[in-house]
């Protein structure tokens, strides 16, 4: 069955954007927001500062749209714009000489496993590997798996080089692959009593 | 045909991604579920798990959080002339169900959705600068929204299903028929209805459903046969407060609805309490742009208390009057008498 529709790509919909078009505006907004807001947590876990980052990001993107490039890939962009905008706004909330505890945490995931709700699938030993990971491997992880962006639109989102990139990856998955290893071993084990009931 | 080995493998196709954290559109999941059936035990897992481990590892808005912060951003940027789709203040949180069709050829091309023969015997309402109320032959109401078309049979009234299709905007509300489902055509999607409120939109730029009250499905079009041989709600099923936007010609589920795309109907609760009848007329003639006439003075003493969300115009007509032993006439598409000889 052939598609019904071409998917609209997504450098025709940020013309549109930058055309004034405020439907396009209005689904790339709701489109990202969630997204984003999940991307920015891991700078900083202060809802209110990620909502005014998020806010004054899009006002800004729609004040300027006259001005702002083109792009072929809408989420690449804002995840660059965005990520860049916290670490603004972290960098000035550090500078300001006083710091909310709540709203900079530097080093990402180390110590707060609150947030590890109902997790019936992950172990928490999972969790404590990739939190153990270094932040860039963290992050470069994050964007290629969860974000499903490739290796050279990673390396301009965190503003290093590509092979930086595979290094970071390459590495991260050598610490899973060790990790699926046991996952494995683990499975097998525990399916061993079964099979020698059924024997 | 996709293979799938290693961990990594599952972790690098979208569509597992999607689906593995709950993002799913109708087509993955139904691929994942079939597949995950089929190979109960493989490094699918392992993937899925690291995966969600990455997942946990951020902090999720609610969907309350974002409709909040999408919607202060659209209200933030909106141009003065947008200024009456923001919601009037002091109403709850209105349910609603909105299709914005996304084509951007669709505007070039044609004008028909693709479905739709428009038969000689078929009836086009067009809206152009303003909106424009359509009563159904079976009740129901269609509330069009400016630059839109709504068409059905001229048999529509004796045909097994209730049909019509649509180009643009419009809020429904569909009389309950249990045995003769209600279906919305557009482009690229239909919404399949027993008896609820809902809005389609279907304009270029994407697609979206979002319900008010009740339930209804969505589908492709290319499903549309199988689903008009049943009467069940079957596919992707949307409850009041969620939609389903088709992007990148793929149906996605969301858990809201931002504010800022409800239109004034859906944002209306049409609940009564002990209220004077002008203050309901007054209302319905807002919410559905018609003008109810009547005697102010016989009427002063008429109260009402209802619950009228469910109901399209007709229907919430019928019950007014019948509660308080009048009647009512339909004069032009815009204009009502309602007849009463008062409440003493």
């Amino acid at each position: 069955m052939p598609p019904l529709s071409p998917p609209i790509p997504d450098h025709v919909l940020w013309d549109r954007f930058r055309n004034g078009d405020r439907m396009a505006f209005e689904e790339i907004v709701s489109g990202h927001y969630k997204s984003l807001f999940r991307f920015g947590s891991r700078y900083t876990r202060d809802k209110a500062l990620l909502e005014d980052c998020l806010h004054d990001l899009f006002v800004y993107l729609w004040e300027k749209r006259r001005t702002v490039n083109s792009t072929d890939s809408i989420r690449r962009y804002l995840l660059t714009a965005f990520r860049n905008k916290i670490l603004l706004e972290l960098d000035r909330i550090r500078k300001r000489g006083w710091t909310d505890e709540e709203a900079v945490t530097g080093t990402a995931f180390e110590e707060d496993t609150s947030h590890f709700a109902h997790d019936d699938d992950a172990s928490p030993k999972l969790e404590l590997l990739i939190g153990r990971l270094p932040a860039r491997q963290q992050e470069a992880i994050y964007l290629r798996y969860y974000e499903g962006m490739d290796v050279s639109q990673i390396a301009g989102i965190m503003d290093i080089s590509t092979q930086s990139v595979s290094n970071h990856l390459h590495k991260a998955l050598l610490t899973l692959r060790q990790y699926a290893r046991q996952f494995s071993l683990w499975i097998s084990l525990a399916a061993l009593p079964l099979f020698s009931f059924l024997a | 045909m996709k293979t799938f080995d290693l961990f990594e493998d599952y972790l690098r196709d979208d569509s597992f991604r999607r689906w593995a954290t709950d993002q799913g559109t109708y087509e993955d999941i139904r691929f994942w579920e079939a597949y995950v059936a089929e190979h109960p035990a493989g490094e699918w897992q392992k993937a899925r798990e690291i995966l969600l481990t990455l997942e946990a590892q951020t902090l999720s808005p609610t969907d309350q959080e974002v409709d909040q912060g999408v919607s202060r951003i659209l209200e933030d940027t909106r141009p003065a002339l947008r200024k009456w789709y923001r919601r009037p203040a002091g109403i709850a949180a209105a349910v609603a169900v909105m299709l914005l069709g996304a084509f951007w050829f669709f505007r070039t091309e044609t004008a028909v959705p693709a479905l739709t023969a428009v038969a000689p015997t078929d009836i086009v309402v067009r809206a152009g600068s303003t909106r424009q109320l359509v009563l159904l032959p079976d009740g129901s109401s269609v509330d069009l929204q400016p630059q839109s078309s709504l068409t059905y049979a001229a048999t529509f009234s004796t045909d097994s299903l209730r049909k019509v299709s649509l180009t643009g905007e419009a809020f429904f509300e569909v009389a309950k028929n249990p045995q003769k489902p209600f279906f919305v055509y557009t482009a690229s999607l239909v919404t399949k209805v027993v008896g609820t409120s809902f809005t389609v939109r279907s304009r270029q730029g994407d697609a979206r459903v979002m319900v008010k009250t009740g339930k209804v499905s969505v589908f492709r079009p290319r499903e549309a046969s199988a689903q008009e041989k049943n009467t069940q709600l079957t596919g992707l099923v949307l409850l009041p407060d969620q939609q389903v936007i088709l992007r990148n010609n793929e149906l996605t589920r969301s858990l809201s609805v931002p504010v800022s795309l409800k239109n004034p109907v859906h944002q209306q609760h049409f609940e009564f309490s002990n209220a004077p009848v002008s203050d309901v007329f007054a209302t319905l003639e807002k919410a559905y742009g018609v003008k109810i006439q009547y005697d102010p003075v016989r009427m002063k003493n008429c109260y009402l208390t209802a619950s009228l969300d469910d109901e399209p115009l007709t229907e919430k007509l019928n019950l007014i009057c019948q509660t308080l032993d009048a009647s009512f006439v339909q004069q032009t598409t815009t204009r009502i008498a309602v007849d009463s000889k008062g409440c003493d």
